[in-house]
């Protein structure tokens, strides 16, 4: 018994490789799953569903009178996303302005910031808002079993999945996101065009890239712009996603 | 054709069937010392409840073991319910036996509830004789099966009582039929240290060995006995008991200034050779009274401040504990993991040491004076060090809450995530030897900047600074602790800047790595909720320690389990408890092996150029990953 091994502080120990990699590893995942890329299904990133969802659980209708920014935040923290307060609101900022989102989701009030300083907006206690009449194209079935539903991080509350979006939100509003190892930048397009050329998709589910390209020109930022890069070279972009 | 699957293949296993089909689950295969202790067990709880003076063990040339005590006897009469004998009840049932109650032994030795029916159920042939009520009976059974019913023998003295067991395990359930006779007398030993004046007998019939231990009184005869030899302070040594709720401790101790120690500790009588946290709670209890006793006599020299160590190293001990339901950590169940009892036992022995020291000054003085010069002897050893720390260049950063301690071997540096942790943390630390300096949200990549460009980033330039060591140097004489510890949240932001750090020692202190000066601290990774209250886990296997826990008092409530989320969750005691204080965090050491491509993998994981190779190693990977 006298060749004991007493080791009193419990220290295990853990070759520096396996746990760089296994930590990566995890933070990787997560920032891919649940942070940086939005769902194909409705556009949108966690924190931007997040705060859609709090929203129209606030009431904030388009058709209701504006609420505090901060009660959104609060609630989106409190309820769904257990982070920062300022980046949720940033990412809330984002959804208002105009000239960032082709289609914004919410309406505000106040200073939301400039086209020449996007990030001079005013505090949350100082900002109103409620969603935009484009909103009810993500939330309006909800409440109709079309989308899966899981509990929030403490167990307490349900959220949804992903929202029931009749537009492809996706390729409306467009989104840039960095992850580890991918990324995603995809520019907004034009609702008319998009809204056409789903309809040719659901007429003829065969449709090639160049018949899409038919109906949609090209990107539409919220902007404008001129477009300089030639019809052929865009449907090219289209087909596999980069410039050769 | 491929056979129907109906209700008709689906088998109830009855009896004794499930032992034999599955003897994993109920005992240890690799040979059949678990057999016999269980049987032994009976015999010690026999003699914990006051039945039984003398247990023989006779293990014989063919394997079979024999067990002979002289306790109540097993039960003969017919039983009520059952309509066969007590015998054929405990013999041939799983689960049959008298100490489910609860009322006839408080700690029994058996964890493993399944009895002596298992050792019936594993012997090709077992006799069971028993002396009752001045009757000899005997039983014989193989397989498991009844093979002679009860029989009355000849007549013997009325208080001759007593019941022997002779079993002859089958091969085919054990990986070697050879009893382990090393362990055999271990085993057989700690049972007579722990059961005061029980004789254990064991005679081993190939070698004509015989072994007999009994021991008076308490631990501390034991521990005597053991060392007559050396010279102890206290001479009678400092022993006692103590029972709480449902946890209960007996120790003896005495210093030894020279020669080789004595180091027993037991958890329900089963020895824990690798201590645990009953024995980390024992040295927690006598430092704190030195410490105590050195103050209120003004022992402690100017200068001097006792470590743990400083005490513990010339202690010998003998400690048994007894728990409810003890939490072993790893496979071989040598170390004691219950949490909970790290601060019951250091709570005893720190009252029960106090007042003892206080009862005999003079001999409190001796053993104080023995710490003392210890703790010299390692600060004339460390001096050097001391010394060039008087002469630390730039000013420590603001953030940093530095500890009293000045010696950097005791000292450690805590890197938290976060202000809101690090609050929390500093009022969790010790603040003699724990420095806490938050870090405001992620640092720096610094795997592709040069070592005389990374400290222009202020995180960096702190840690640089608290560390005491310039970043690229390969001089470490002047650190600053000699554990630094990262205590990041439990989430995957808390992994990302773990990975950052662990880039930037990897990079720019290379030489504390190598030195295994670099730890991680492991937060809890669930928090369990009940009611009102509010529990936290470690890892998995305490997740479940917990539930039983709960079932078992039987607080009332629904239970959520849920990921843990942030450090700034807990209180600042909670987070003493589970990631801080020395006895019951847990701490991974990293440590770095030249040959394994650390480097190679490092740089592909943050390397900015290496995107590619990331996107391909997250595809091969990526499954692997824990995402809740």
């Amino acid at each position: 018994m006298s060749n004991q091994e007493l080791n009193f502080d419990g220290i295990e120990q853990l070759p520096v490789k396996d746990f760089a990699e296994r930590s990566y590893l995890d933070y990787s995942m997560y920032v891919i799953l649940d942070r940086a890329l939005p769902s194909v299904a409705d556009g949108l990133k966690p924190v931007q569903r997040r705060i859609t969802y709090a929203m129209s659980e606030l009431g904030l209708s388009a058709a209701s009178k504006p609420k505090k920014s901060a009660r959104t935040v609060g609630d989106v923290l409190g309820k769904f996303h257990p982070h920062g307060d300022s980046a949720c609101y940033e990412a809330m900022v984002l959804m208002a302005q105009p000239f960032s989102y082709r289609y914004p989701i919410i309406n505000g009030q106040g200073n939301w910031g400039s086209q020449d300083d996007p990030k001079s907006f005013a505090a949350m206690r100082y900002t109103e808002s409620k969603m935009s009449p484009y909103a009810k194209t993500l939330l309006q079935e909800l409440g109709e079993g079309t989308v899966e539903w899981k509990a929030n991080f403490d167990g307490t509350l349900q959220e949804p999945v992903t929202l029931p979006a009749r537009l492809p939100n996706l390729l409306l509003n467009g989104t840039t996101g960095i992850a580890v190892g991918m990324s995603t930048d995809i520019p907004p397009h034009n609702m008319r065009e998009v809204v056409s050329a789903c309809v040719h998709l659901l007429d003829s589910p065969k449709a090639t890239v160049e018949d899409l390209c038919q109906h949609i020109k090209g990107p539409d930022y919220p902007t404008g712009g001129e477009i300089v890069t030639p019809h052929d070279e865009i449907v090219s972009i289209y087909k596999t996603g980069t410039v050769l | 054709m491929a056979k129907q699957y109906s209700a008709a293949d689906i088998e109830v296993l009855s009896g004794l069937e499930p032992v034999r089909k599955r003897p994993g689950m109920y005992t240890d295969t690799t040979r059949p010392n678990h057999l016999i202790q269980e049987v032994v067990d009976n015999s010690v709880d026999e003699a914990i409840a006051g039945h039984c003076k003398k247990i023989d063990v006779n293990v014989y040339k063919d394997s079979s073991i024999e067990v002979i005590d002289d306790g109540r006897g097993m039960p003969v009469d017919i039983h009520p319910k059952e309509k066969v004998s007590g015998v054929e009840l405990i013999m041939t049932r799983l689960h049959a036996g008298g100490k489910f109650s609860g009322e006839n032994y408080e700690f029994s030795g058996g964890l493993h509830g399944v009895g002596i029916s298992v050792v019936n159920a594993l012997s090709e042939k077992l006799v069971v004789k028993i002396k009752r009520n001045a009757i000899e009976h005997s039983m014989e059974f193989a397989s498991g099966v009844v093979k002679q019913k009860l029989k009355k023998g000849g007549k013997v003295g009325e208080k001759n009582t007593g019941t022997s067991i002779h079993f002859w395990p089958e091969a085919k359930y054990f990986d070697s039929i050879n009893v382990s006779l090393p362990k055999l007398k271990h085993l057989l030993r700690a049972k007579a240290v722990l059961c005061p004046g029980l004789r254990i007998r064991l005679y081993i019939e190939r070698t004509g060995d015989r072994e007999e231990w009994c021991f008076q009184g308490d631990l501390s005869e034991y521990l005597l006995q053991t060392l007559k030899e050396e010279t102890l302070l206290p001479t009678e040594t400092f022993s006692g008991s103590k029972k709480g709720n449902s946890e209960q401790v007996d120790w003896a101790i005495a210093w030894q200034p020279d020669g080789e120690l004595l180091t027993e500790s037991y958890v329900n009588l089963i020895p824990t050779i690798q201590g645990g946290t009953h024995v980390n709670g024992l040295r927690t209890g006598l430092t704190d009274s030195i410490r105590e006793f050195c103050e209120f006599r003004n022992l402690m020299p100017r200068g001097v401040r006792l470590a743990p160590d400083d005490v513990w190293s010339r202690v010998s001990y003998v400690l048994s504990a007894k728990l409810k339901d003890p939490q072993f950590a790893g496979q071989t169940k040598e170390k004691l993991a219950s949490r909970e009892s790290a601060a019951f036992v250091s709570g005893i022995i720190k009252d029960e040491f106090s007042l003892w020291l206080n009862q005999h000054p003079e001999t409190g003085e001796a053993i104080a004076q023995l710490a003392i010069a210890s703790a010299q002897q390692r600060i004339r050893d460390s001096k050097k060090v001391v010394r060039k720390k008087i002469v630390t260049g730039p000013a420590l950063p603001g953030k940093l809450a530095d500890c009293t301690s000045q010696s950097p071997e005791l000292g450690e540096l805590f890197l938290v995530e976060g202000d809101s942790a690090g609050g929390s943390a500093k009022q969790a630390r010790n603040r003699e030897t724990q420095a806490v300096m938050p870090l405001r949200g992620k640092i720096l990549n610094t795997w592709e900047v040069d070592s005389s460009q990374v400290s222009a980033s202020q995180e960096v330039h702190d840690i640089s600074v608290a560390i005491g060591v310039e970043p690229g140097s390969s001089d470490i004489s002047r650190l600053r602790y000699h554990k630094i510890c990262v205590l990041a949240d439990a989430d995957s932001d808390g992994l990302h800047i773990a990975t950052l750090l662990c880039a930037l020692f990897l990079r720019h202190y290379r030489p504390l790595v190598d030195a295994g000066r670099i730890f991680i601290a492991m937060p809890p990774l669930y928090r369990i909720d009940v009611g009102k209250k509010v529990f936290y886990a470690l890892d998995d296997s305490e997740h479940k320690g917990i539930l039983d826990r709960i079932a078992a008092e039987k607080i009332k409530g629904k239970i959520t389990t849920m990921r843990f989320k942030g450090l700034g969750e807990m209180n600042p005691l909670q987070l003493r408890e589970t990631s801080m204080d020395p006895d019951t965090r847990r701490l991974v050491q990293l440590t770095l092996d030249p040959t394994d491509n650390t480097y190679q993998m490092i740089d592909m994981l943050l390397s900015k150029k290496r995107a590619k190779d990331r996107k391909k190693w997250l595809e091969e990977k990526g499954m692997l990953a824990t995402v809740d």
